[in-house]
């Protein structure tokens, strides 16, 4: 019930908001410490070099920005989005620019006072909101190459080659990871709701199988008592074997409403015993049990779903059929592990193709006894009669 | 084509306690014809009548003629006296129904069947078919299933199995793509095969070939005590 409300309602519950959630705070997190790192260099920063407003205001924007990416992520309860990663990249590639003016040629790696390099990292890192790959490429690529202008001054000598190059790397390299790995979360967030939803559905319509189930027979049999009724005669002409089905259906339908499991007791998993204990439940119909090729078949736990699905078929004949003979035979198959149980009647049958099962036959046999592996076949003949095969093939 | 269910010149004779049942068969079932009724096997024998089949109650006690045969002794004795018996019976257990075909029935028919299963159970067995209901039926599956009725083709074990799940041979017509006299040619040709083994077998081979325990037939499948022959 709890996996139900969650999907339905799409509470925060639901895995993909959270995953988002996490993806911005970690996005807020990594621009508030890189302002952190970068914090401590402000002073000399400023006390260097002969563009001292030029460098002060370069500060301020990268701070008033990475402060204010990290409020839109926990506003938003997600990383920022493309607007916002486009307008983020443009500061940080005009950061990068300026920097090529404020911060000396020697400062530009390996210190915060050149905080650009850094910085320019942070916001690559912030784009994993960005879920159009050719836009995020756009932005990344503009960071690398902005990046490329602001540290190729550096070389001087070929030594100097690997720095800029690893500069370069870091960025090639830690923004796709972060764009992949976040993509990855996303993709098991979305998969892990739909699970939900999908088992959600399933729960649903078990319930309504079950609550079918559990008033199907006990309405069929409360019908043939109110027909019975009008005819004027119920405590005369009702045979008792259905007074006692009657009561049986009751219990399980207060069993179902009390919560439980709907049933009345276990079923025998012997085949045979099964089909003989419930042809005692219908010696008003004219029945022929014939069982002896299902002795020693053990039934596993379609045992109570068959229960069910023969009773319904047996009732389906007391009200439909109007037969002189019902046969219900059981074997265990000849040439192949498995069982068959057919109820055979020679009664008005009905033609296949014209008829709409029921609930009876189309939620108690069929759509309970298929998740068993059990095959349900009707063959009938208007006039002739109606043959149910309910077969089981192959191991348990 | 020979309708089988047409009455023919086959002549049949009525043996049962119950006048009722002696006075009113022949007349409910007007197209067959019966040569005589007797309340006893014992009366039947007397007269001797010529008769193809003999309708057969299989309960003929009553205080009337309490020293009656009845049951597998009365069987015997009417198919020794070479007449195709019929056992007419409100009888059900259908282990006691085994053994009524065990000791030389050709055929069973309950007293509830309807008049038209009942005329065309008789017309089956006077034609020699084995007749018995499906939980019978059921039983000579499970002997042929287990090897013990070893004979019996691939079409034939077909219309066996569709007879123990209570199909008519329309029915079987249908999903066999055979006609229904070459289905009742099959159900023939493995009615004697049948017949043979229930009448060769004794009540513990049975047992063993249903895997029912030792004795656990010896309430529900009667045999003929010496004592029981007719003088």
């Amino acid at each position: 019930m709890t996996v139900m409300t969650d999907a339905q309602t799409g509470t925060d519950a639901a895995t993909l908001p959270r995953a988002q959630r996490a993806i911005g705070l970690f996005v807020a997190g990594l621009r508030l410490a890189t302002l952190a790192q970068m914090l401590p260099s402000l002073v000399a920063a400023l006390d260097q070099g002969e563009h001292r407003a030029l460098t002060a205001l370069t500060w301020a924007v990268a701070s008033a920005m990475a402060l204010a990416t990290a409020a839109v992520c926990v506003v938003r309860r997600r990383p920022p989005g493309t607007a916002w990663a486009c307008l983020d990249t443009a500061v940080a590639v005009g950061l990068l620019f300026v920097g090529l003016v404020t911060v000396p040629v020697e400062l530009r790696t390996g210190s915060w006072i050149g905080f650009q390099s850094a910085y320019s990292l942070s916001v690559a890192g912030s784009l994993v909101g960005v879920r159009d790959v050719r836009i995020w490429g756009a932005l990344v690529g503009t960071l690398v190459a902005a990046r490329a202008v602001y540290v190729l001054p550096i070389i001087s000598t070929a030594a100097d080659v690997p720095t800029v190059v690893g500069e370069l790397f870091t960025m090639l390299g830690l923004a796709p990871l972060a764009w992949f790995g976040v993509g990855t979360v996303l993709r098991i967030a979305q998969d892990a709701d739909e699970s939900r939803a999908y088992a959600a559905r399933l729960a649903r319509e078990d319930e309504e199988r079950k609550a079918r189930a559990a008033i199907h027979n006990g309405t069929a049999l409360m019908k043939i008592l109110v027909d019975q009724g009008a005819l004027g005669a119920v405590d005369s002409r009702t045979p008792s074997q259905v007074w006692v089905q009657a009561a049986t259906e009751l219990n399980r339908m207060r069993a179902y409403l009390a919560g439980g499991p709907g049933q009345t007791g276990e079923e025998p998993h012997d085949l045979a015993e099964l089909v003989e204990n419930i042809a005692t439940e219908f010696t008003d119909l004219p029945l022929d049990v014939v069982p002896d090729l299902a002795r020693g078949t053990t039934l596993g736990a379609e045992a109570t779903d068959l229960a069910t699905a023969l009773r319904s078929i047996l009732i389906n004949v007391r009200q439909h059929a109007n037969a002189t003979r019902v046969v219900l035979h059981a074997e265990e198959l000849e040439d192949t592990p498995g069982w068959a149980v057919t109820v055979h009647d020679d009664g008005v049958g009905f033609d296949t193709r014209e008829t709409t099962y029921g609930v009876g036959i189309r939620t108690l046999t069929l759509d309970q006894l298929s998740p068993h592996g059990i095959e349900t076949t009707i063959d009938s003949v208007p006039g002739v009669g109606t043959t149910v095969t309910l077969t089981r093939e192959g191991d348990r | 084509m020979t309708d089988p269910d047409q009455s023919s010149d086959v002549r049949f004779s009525l043996v049962d306690d119950a006048t009722a049942v002696r006075e009113s068969l022949a007349v409910l079932l007007p197209d067959l014809t019966f040569v005589s009724s007797h309340p006893s096997l014992e009366d039947f024998l007397a007269a001797a009548p010529r008769a193809d089949v003999v309708i057969l109650d299989l309960h003929l006690v009553n205080l009337r003629q309490p020293d009656a045969a009845q049951g597998v002794a009365a069987i015997h004795a009417a198919v020794d006296a070479g007449y195709r018996v019929c056992v007419y019976t409100q009888e059900e257990r259908r282990f006691v129904l085994a053994s009524c075909l065990a000791a030389g029935a050709t055929g069973v028919v309950s007293k509830s069947s309807t008049l038209a299963e009942t005329r065309t159970a008789f017309l089956a067995v006077s034609r020699g078919e084995l007749v018995a209901p499906p939980s019978v039926t059921g039983l000579i599956e499970a002997l042929v299933r287990r090897g013990r009725v070893t004979v019996l083709n691939k079409r034939q074990r077909e219309v066996l199995a569709g007879r123990a799940r209570g199909l008519t041979y329309a029915e079987l017509s249908r999903t066999l793509y055979l006609s229904e006299s070459t289905l009742r040619g099959y159900w023939r040709d493995l009615s004697g095969v049948v017949s043979s083994y229930l009448q060769d077998s004794s009540p513990g081979d049975i047992e063993r070939a249903l895997g029912l325990g030792p004795g656990d037939l010896v309430d529900h499948w009667p045999t003929r005590s010496p004592a029981d022959d007719l003088d």
